[in-house]
């Protein structure tokens, strides 16, 4: 459990360990954070289930891109809908079981796309270069910069 | 701060929201991997059967056939070891819903629940609608199905035919039983994201009228668009090609439809998210063209008696679509007995015209349980 094998590739429970906490912040970026720990689960389980899984050479790239995509299935205004019931429930009511829920960063999030909050997290969360974000989100270096271009101008009119 | 911090700073508060990882899900894990992928209730049955048959026999040979409990015991503990045993072998009563009744009914003896969530689009023929044309109403639903066949990720109109007329009062469906999405991808079309709709054959026939047919499109694209605003456009595929005739006007539909395309065959007031309650306040939102854009919202409880009424401005009206969104505070009412009624006043006679509405659920989501 949770060892490098005889083969030197970690097994599933040793890669979610050094991955899960990062693709857990990851997710939270994507879906916000009461759904990042859903998402994060549903994507390992498929990757692991995957038959290409043993032969991943990058298996931390690999997961996130299967975490960009279950959050793109899983999104599907799920954050909005949050979003809305807390503003009309009121904070103090809502259950928070995260501790600190920033609802005007999540009203922000709510006006991108998960591909377009994807490269904003990655470039700006961290810090990663349009090239390397590609990697991470699996398309081409010029969509992650129109990606980023639009998701400026979504966030132009909150932010400016 | 620049603009660039400004960003930079958002996401360090979305990060600092990320919550603990979840736990290594290692028993859903091996759960998954001995599952089979596709088990059809029937086929469980079947082995359930065949597997009682081969095990109860010499018991009840040994036992002189006094013990008709232990073949249903046997039954459960049979049909838990092809999906959960090995995960939680210990408890298998626990995963099995009916654990102590006899073979005659395969849902209860064998049955694995699945659920199905979403949001749905249905329409409503308005009150006193001036066009004459239906108003969109989106509809949070939770299916659970008892035979185990519907699946997380079926497409709504799958949910839609085996829900069949059980809508919720008020609302109804202009896609035909036998219209099917097969599958929704995200394709570059003409230079910009679209989603495409691979539909099955029935979908060219369309509803049956001209006004049928826009009903349904509507239905279907603002339910496939929902919570993508910067994909806009949805291009409907049949065998792999876009449809040059559609329905009973044979309509061309080779370039992708948006949400615009045909609101105008919409009621001048409908809604485009679903409605959110919460301790007697609800969120309104959605799209209008009344007269100088004037809207107004009632709460009613249960017996129909309006409890609160509010007037609301939408962003445009008189002639172009605008958009309304609202937090009406109507107070305490009963929950699960209320619903919302949004129109407006005919500048002819002050009469309540294009009435939409809409039943609030207990919870805010309409659940059916189908399968049973």
């Amino acid at each position: 459990m949770g060892m490098i094998t005889a083969t030197g590739v970690m097994d599933n429970e040793a890669v979610y360990r050094s991955y899960s906490a990062e693709l857990t912040r990851y997710a939270t970026g994507l879906v916000g954070p009461f759904d990042a720990p859903d998402v994060v689960t549903d994507a390992c389980l498929k990757a692991f289930d995957a038959r290409a899984w043993p032969e991943v050479a990058d298996r931390r790239a690999y997961l996130y891109k299967t975490v960009l995509t279950v959050a793109h299935d899983h999104h599907r205004r799920t954050l909005s809908r949050r979003l809305r019931e807390m503003k009309v429930a009121g904070r103090d009511q809502m259950p928070d079981p995260f501790g600190s829920v920033d609802i005007e960063v999540l009203d922000a999030v709510a006006r991108l796309s998960v591909q377009q909050r994807a490269a904003v997290f990655l470039t700006y969360w961290e810090d990663l270069s349009p090239e390397m974000a590609a990697q991470r989100m699996g398309v081409s270096t010029g969509t992650v910069k129109r990606h980023l271009a639009r998701a400026r101008k979504r966030l132009g009119e909150l932010l400016s | 701060m620049s603009y660039e911090k400004k960003i930079k700073d958002v996401m360090a508060r979305l990060a600092a929201m990320s919550p603990e990882p979840p736990p290594y899900p290692e028993e859903m894990q091996v759960a998954r991997r001995q599952e089979p992928r596709k088990t059809r209730p029937v086929l469980v049955f079947a082995t359930a059967v065949a597997l009682v048959a081969v095990l109860a026999i010499p018991l009840l040979l040994f036992t002189g056939g006094e013990d008709p409990i232990l073949v249903g015991s046997t039954t459960t503990t049979t049909t838990t070891s092809s999906t959960t045993s090995t995960t939680v072998p210990e408890e298998p009563s626990t995963t099995m819903p009916g654990t102590t009744t006899t073979t005659d009914s395969p849902s209860t003896t064998i049955g694995v629940e699945t659920e199905w969530s979403s949001v749905m689009y249905l329409f409503q023929q308005p009150e006193g609608g001036f066009s004459g044309n239906p108003a969109l109403i989106p509809v949070p639903t939770r299916v659970v199905d008892a035979s185990g066949e519907l699946e997380a990720d079926d497409q709504f109109t799958e949910v839609l035919a085996r829900i069949g007329s059980g809508l919720p009062p008020g609302l109804n469906n202009s896609i035909p039983a036998e219209v099917r999405i097969l599958e929704v991808t995200v394709e570059d079309v003409g230079g910009e994201a679209t989603w495409v709709a691979e539909m099955n054959e029935a979908f060219v026939s369309g509803a049956g009228g001209l006004l049928a047919d826009t009903t349904m499109l509507n239905q279907l694209v603002y339910t496939i668009t929902q919570g993508t605003p910067e994909i806009e456009g949805v291009l409907f595929r049949v065998n792999g090609e876009p449809v040059e005739a559609f329905g009973s006007e044979g309509m061309v539909l080779t370039d992708p439809i948006t949400r615009e395309t045909f609101r105008d065959e919409l009621s001048v007031i409908f809604l485009t998210e679903p409605l959110v309650e919460s301790a007697g306040a609800y969120v309104v939102e959605g799209m209008s063209n009344t007269f100088e854009a004037g809207l107004v919202v009632n709460v009613l409880d249960g017996n129909g008696e309006v409890v609160h009424e509010e007037f609301i401005q939408a962003t445009s009206g008189s002639g172009t679509w605008g958009t309304f969104s609202a937090l009406i505070d109507a107070g305490l009412v009963e929950p699960g007995e209320s619903s919302i009624s949004v129109f407006q006043y005919s500048a002819e006679d002050g009469s309540r015209v294009d009435v939409v509405t809409v039943p609030v659920p207990a919870g805010g989501v309409w659940e059916f349980s189908i399968g049973a």
